[in-house]
């Protein structure tokens, strides 16, 4: 097997707390939480009324659906996606291959997953189909609606060449872009691959998981308490929406162009617990995710030991003990010793499918510029978690601290897991 | 006086037609550029999911209703000025 090294050469973001890398980060460094009361959800009686959306007003949304030639947009998602995906390649100083020319980026390519692509299109459309007025749906509704959309639309303004694809995988779905893209790489496929992920927002795609009761309801009235990863008073998630996008690169290519290098990729592994032992089509059985965790270790030829941060899946839900427990069996630490660990959650909720993208984002900013975010609302931290690890580890705090490698793992709908390991670029 | 009434109607559905192209296109500069004459596809990089969007636009701005064997021929300005007045008129 080909088995060339891959490093992340540009970042994009479209967050509920930050538009924009420097926002992005000024957020995650500030504590800013992007989750606000959702007058949509209360009014439609959700059980949840909060939600976590990017602030992109309606001015800012017209401005980009023309720059980006989205015409009679009917999906944020789209959008999202589209803007971190542009953000990144410009990151990534490749803004002169956007020049079209009759030859395309043979080299290079797109891969960007979505959880339920253009779902909230369905207000647009399923009236007029039922009210027999078919003849009039804006037929743009086909190029959104398709789950390879924003794959799609980045093609058209980036002329790929190589493998154009999207992924899904629910909670997953970001995390698992980037592994696509960097099996694409590291087998010598491709050079340059866009990875990333986005979701919708609304009743429409929320309205299930209220309906689930997975929706956090005991925190209506203070929305920035409501997300509580790591707390014993949890019970759901807060949902949200956006895009994160990942330019990852062939090291030997990187070099050659003299590209700015963020970080290399030294492992993504991605397994399935099979929805046995405890693993559902919503819950994750327990062996999967530690066998996903250590098989990525395995790959980076890393132990615990030189970990300096975990980037959870952590939602604030009852499953947040467990996967603690999966950190501790894998990086198979003395409690004192255990690194630091965060998750994005209690800032911007739970994007879905864009979560793992956002989440990457957020790893490698934290590497670049040396800090850890903090984890909002913890108290009281579950007591289960703190029989695992020691309480110093949960970053309460947003900290100055070197940060050499990052693990990040996703553990999705499915019960399908991914990691990867990162390493900062010296 | 009926025929330069006439000549200002295709030129006032010629402006209409380039106003409802133009969020289609990534060249707007093009549009400015289009005659009755020009072959629409020759000239504008646009697909055909938007050319059907174009005729929803169009049906939607003149009220009318433009029958599916006639899109085929609405490859000029010119074609589409017609089969517009032939509607309103």
């Amino acid at each position: 097997m080909n088995n060339r090294r891959v490093v992340i050469t540009g970042l994009g973001v479209v967050a509920p707390n930050g538009i924009g890398l420097k926002d992005f980060e000024a957020s995650l460094r500030a504590g800013r939480s992007g989750i606000e009361h959702d007058d949509e959800l209360e009014k439609l009686d959700f059980r949840c009324h909060v939600s976590a959306k990017p602030p992109i007003d309606e001015e800012l949304r017209k401005s980009l659906c023309a720059k980006y030639k989205l015409v009679k947009l009917k999906t944020n998602g789209l959008l999202y996606g589209v803007h971190a995906g542009v953000e990144a390649w410009s990151d990534a100083g490749l803004d002169d291959l956007k020049e079209k020319t009759d030859e395309p980026l043979w080299n290079m390519g797109c891969i960007f997953g979505c959880g339920a692509m253009s779902i909230d299109s369905c207000d647009y459309a399923v009236p007029h189909i039922r009210g027999g007025d078919v003849r009039r749906i804006s037929t743009r509704l086909l190029l959104e609606a398709m789950n390879s959309s924003a794959a799609s639309y980045l093609t058209s303004l980036i002329p790929f060449g190589n493998k154009v694809s999207s992924n899904s995988t629910a909670c997953s779905t970001g995390t698992e872009a980037l592994i696509h893209g960097f099996d694409q790489i590291r087998l010598g496929r491709a050079d340059v691959m866009l990875t990333g992920s986005c979701e919708t927002d609304g009743a429409i795609i929320w309205g299930v998981f209220d309906s689930l009761r997975v929706l956090e309801s005991g925190h209506n009235d203070n929305p920035k308490a409501a997300s509580r990863p790591f707390s014993s008073k949890t019970r759901a998630l807060i949902p949200g929406s956006g895009a994160g996008a990942l330019v990852l690169e062939s090291l030997e290519h990187a070099q050659k162009r003299g590209a700015r290098i963020y970080a290399e990729v030294l492992a993504g592994t991605q397994n399935s617990g099979g929805q046995v032992n405890g693993g559902s089509k919503t819950a994750p059985n327990k062996m999967g995710m530690l066998r996903c965790v250590q098989n990525a270790m395995q790959e980076a030829n890393i132990s615990g030991k030189d970990i300096d941060l975990i980037s959870g899946h952590l939602t604030g839900t009852m499953a947040d003990p467990i996967e603690v427990e999966v950190w501790k069996e894998a990086l198979q630490l003395e409690k004192e010793e255990f690194p630091v660990i965060n998750s994005i959650k209690s800032h911007i909720g739970h994007c879905i499918g864009a979560a793992g993208s956002i989440e990457s984002v957020a790893c490698v900013l934290q590497m670049q510029n040396s800090f850890a975010h903090s984890n909002m609302n913890i108290e009281p931290v579950h007591e289960n978690i703190l029989n695992s690890i020691p309480r110093s580890s949960i970053v309460e705090a947003c900290m100055e601290k070197e940060i050499n490698c990052v693990i990040k793992a996703n553990f999705g709908f499915g019960d399908i897991n991914t990691c990867v390991v990162l390493k900062k670029w010296k | 006086m009926e025929i330069k009434q006439l000549t200002m109607t295709k030129e006032q559905i010629l402006n209409d037609l380039k106003e409802i192209m133009k969020p289609y296109t990534e060249n707007e500069a093009i549009i400015d550029t289009l005659e009755m004459d020009t072959v629409i596809m020759e000239k504008m990089p646009v697909d055909s999911v938007d050319l059907v969007e174009i005729v929803l636009d169009i049906e939607e701005k003149y009220s009318i209703q433009i029958e599916d064997n006639i899109v085929p021929e609405l490859k000029t300005p010119a074609k589409i000025v017609e089969v517009i007045m032939g509607k309103i008129a």
